[in-house]
């Protein structure tokens, strides 16, 4: 088994006996033929990365007890929303005849993540980054699936509003932080420069770069946020 | 629904909550008993309140934070018919006999039409409202007992807000 | 719509008074008010009658202004919500204490004062400087010095009651401060309005103001208005967010009688 920089992964988050777990992206099933599993394994592959944002939100909880607590209300926003998800996948892949543990599964990103010593750190990372990334990839996903697959597309539909809430929030008190103190702003060059190490290790090549399309960039507050009405 | 009717369906619902606030809030200058007006008081608030959830959960629903969207224009008609009640017997029959009602059933509908799971921050507010809207309807049914205050005849009123099926515009 | 007209008193455009139980018997001035000399169960009891139909009032004028001013921001509209809760439920209790002291609505009459003043004017800043900022606030004084005088007398159940009610009028003297400045940041001209309400209050006040000597329907000897400031009630006109220079200002206006420095008078601290 490949083993992780320890210095750049935490140690791995508790999984029961049902799951496969693999370190890195080559070691998955990475099946690009369809043959009515691609699908499952896909639904499979985001329930899992669901549960890893539910516990990297729920360790930052109890890693961070003096956080601001609206800041800790939107983190214990997120786990829920997570879990939620979680179980949305899970009927999903259900319903086609998936099981759970069917498919090996990668828990990088709690590691990833949870070995970033900061808060803000992390949310730069996980909030800002991989989430931001995500909510473009389920974008694109949705367009797909809207025409070929209503019960995914509502799915998707729904995870985007979640996750661009979770962006939005987490781009909102990285600023804040940084404002209430510009010092905070090291901790973020820190988190991710950590992170761009780590994260070809585990990708490879198989590394994308995804840009976020201007409509995502105004809903999470990077560009000409959308104002509020009376 | 997607997304995007769930936003316009609490969009909507926030319009009507609103609509409520300031239709207790009218009538409370100018209804003369004191517990009435003090019912009406204590209801402005809760129906700011359901706003103010709604208002926020259509944040998250991608659309700006207090999103409000008129109701199908049968029924607004309906909501400035009621405004104009002239007496308390008629106020309080047609908010709390005929329109809260109806909101919950209405509430109730979008609860059985979402996916709960999906969409469990609407139903999680829904079920706080819903709750609340029913507090609503005894107090003032107790209050009629108590003042006397007799039912008014709102049949066709009834019969109006009944026939609506959605209330969500086009 | 229905709306409540204005009346005319001799030049200043007031409005027509809000509806009542027909129990009430609404008057304009002070000296046809009921006030009793201090001491009896009377006295007491329309005390508390009056402060019952203020709290009505206050409920009347923070609807008013949900209906005639509806864009304003929804944050203010909040809280203008809840202070009609708040209002309901202090003459709910006020209500309940009434009967508890054997009285009922309605045995004393009624003025509806701070409304015709308010909701004359037609701007959110300047009710907002007028009902909380001024009528409320003073309230805070009244209210604080009725709950030591009924607390004084032993009535304990009373002053509780007046000093539950406090707590809440702070929250409604102290939103209505914030807003105040937020909407005057965002537009000067609203600084005019206020000046303009309070110079209007001033003149309205004038009209209707007892004059020394002066008897009320009851035979009560009245002083005049002007002598009859009551003590500021420093302590919570600070959390209320009045800076320090307007509570030197309300000192000043009220001959420096203050409730902090009868505090520290009594607790013996200089």
């Amino acid at each position: 088994m490949i083993e992780l920089d320890r210095s750049l992964f935490a140690d791995p988050p508790a999984r029961d006996d049902r799951f496969e777990i693999k370190q890195v992206w080559s070691e998955m099933h990475n099946m690009w033929d369809d043959e009515g599993k691609m699908l499952v394994e896909f639904m499979h592959r985001q329930m899992n990365e669901e549960v890893n944002g539910l516990e990297i939100a729920a360790r930052n909880l109890t890693d961070f007890p003096d956080a601001p607590w609206e800041l800790r209300l939107a983190i214990a926003r997120q786990c829920w929303d997570e879990s939620r998800h979680v179980n949305a996948f899970r009927r999903c892949f259900e319903t086609r005849g998936g099981r759970v543990g069917e498919y090996p599964i990668l828990n990088f990103e709690f590691r990833m993540i949870t070995a970033i010593p900061t808060l803000i750190g992390r949310l730069a990372v996980q909030n800002r980054s991989f989430e931001a990334a995500g909510i473009q990839a389920i974008r694109e996903a949705l367009e797909h699936a809207d025409r070929y697959d209503p019960d995914v597309a509502a799915l998707l539909d729904a995870q985007l509003a979640d996750e661009i809430q979770h962006v939005r929030y987490g781009n909102r008190w990285v600023e804040e932080l940084i404002a209430r103190d510009p010092r905070n702003a090291i901790d973020v060059v820190r988190g991710v420069s950590q992170a761009n190490r780590a994260f070809p290790m585990i990708a490879g090549d198989a590394a994308i770069h995804l840009n976020l399309d201007d409509q995502i960039k105004r809903e999470v507050g990077l560009i000409d946020p959308i104002p509020a009405q009376t | 629904m997607n997304v995007k009717q769930r936003a316009d369906a609490l969009g909507t619902f926030r319009f009507i909550e609103v609509y409520l606030m300031e239709t207790a809030a009218y009538w409370t200058p100018i209804t003369p008993e004191m517990e009435v007006k003090v019912m009406f008081g204590r209801h402005i608030w809760d129906f700011a309140q359901h706003a103010d959830w709604l208002g926020k959960r259509t944040f998250e629903l991608r659309q700006p934070e207090h999103y409000t969207r008129r109701p199908d224009d049968a029924y607004v008609r309906l909501l400035e018919q009621m405004k104009q009640a002239e007496t308390v017997s008629e106020r309080l029959t047609l908010l709390y006999d005929v329109v809260v009602p109806g909101l919950v059933r209405r509430y109730g509908r979008y609860l059985e039409t979402t996916d709960r799971l999906l969409d469990g921050p609407s139903v999680l507010v829904i079920e706080r409202i819903i709750p609340e809207l029913r507090r609503q309807m005894g107090e003032a049914q107790n209050l009629r007992k108590e003042l006397a205050v007799k039912t008014a005849d709102t049949s066709d009123f009834r019969r109006a807000e009944t026939a609506i099926d959605s209330v969500v515009g086009a | 719509m229905k709306t409540i007209g204005f009346i005319d008193l001799d030049g200043h455009r007031l409005r027509a008074d809000p509806a009542r139980d027909a129990c009430f018997r609404v008057v304009q001035r002070d000296v046809d008010m009921h006030e009793y000399e201090e001491g009896s169960d009377l006295a007491a009891r329309e005390t508390v009658h009056r402060h019952m139909s203020n709290e009505i009032t206050s409920l009347d004028i923070a609807a008013q202004c949900l209906i005639e001013f509806p864009d304003a921001p929804w944050e203010l509209r909040m809280e203008l919500a809840r202070q009609c809760w708040d209002e309901s439920r202090h003459v709910m209790v006020l209500h309940r204490r009434l009967i508890e002291m054997g009285g009922q609505k309605g045995e004393f009459p009624i003025a509806t004062f701070e409304w015709n003043i308010t909701c004359a004017l037609d701007s959110i800043a300047a009710r907002l400087a007028t009902q909380n900022r001024t009528f409320e606030a003073g309230a805070m004084d009244v209210v604080k010095s009725l709950a030591r005088a009924f607390h004084g007398g032993g009535d304990e159940e009373t002053s509780a009651v007046l000093d539950g009610i406090l707590a809440d009028e702070i929250q409604h003297v102290r939103f209505a401060n914030r807003w105040i400045k937020r909407l005057a940041r965002d537009d000067r001209r609203v600084l005019l309005k206020m000046a303009m309400a309070i110079r209007f209050l001033a003149e309205v006040n004038e009209k209707l103001a007892t004059r020394d000597g002066e008897l009320n329907a009851v035979g009560k000897r009245l002083k005049d208005a002007r002598d009859t400031v009551p003590a500021v009630n420093i302590e919570d006109r600070k959390l209320a967010e009045f800076s320090e220079e307007e509570i030197f200002e309300i000192l000043r206006q009220a001959g420096f009688k203050s409730l902090v420095a009868d505090d520290q008078l009594r607790e013996g601290t200089p």
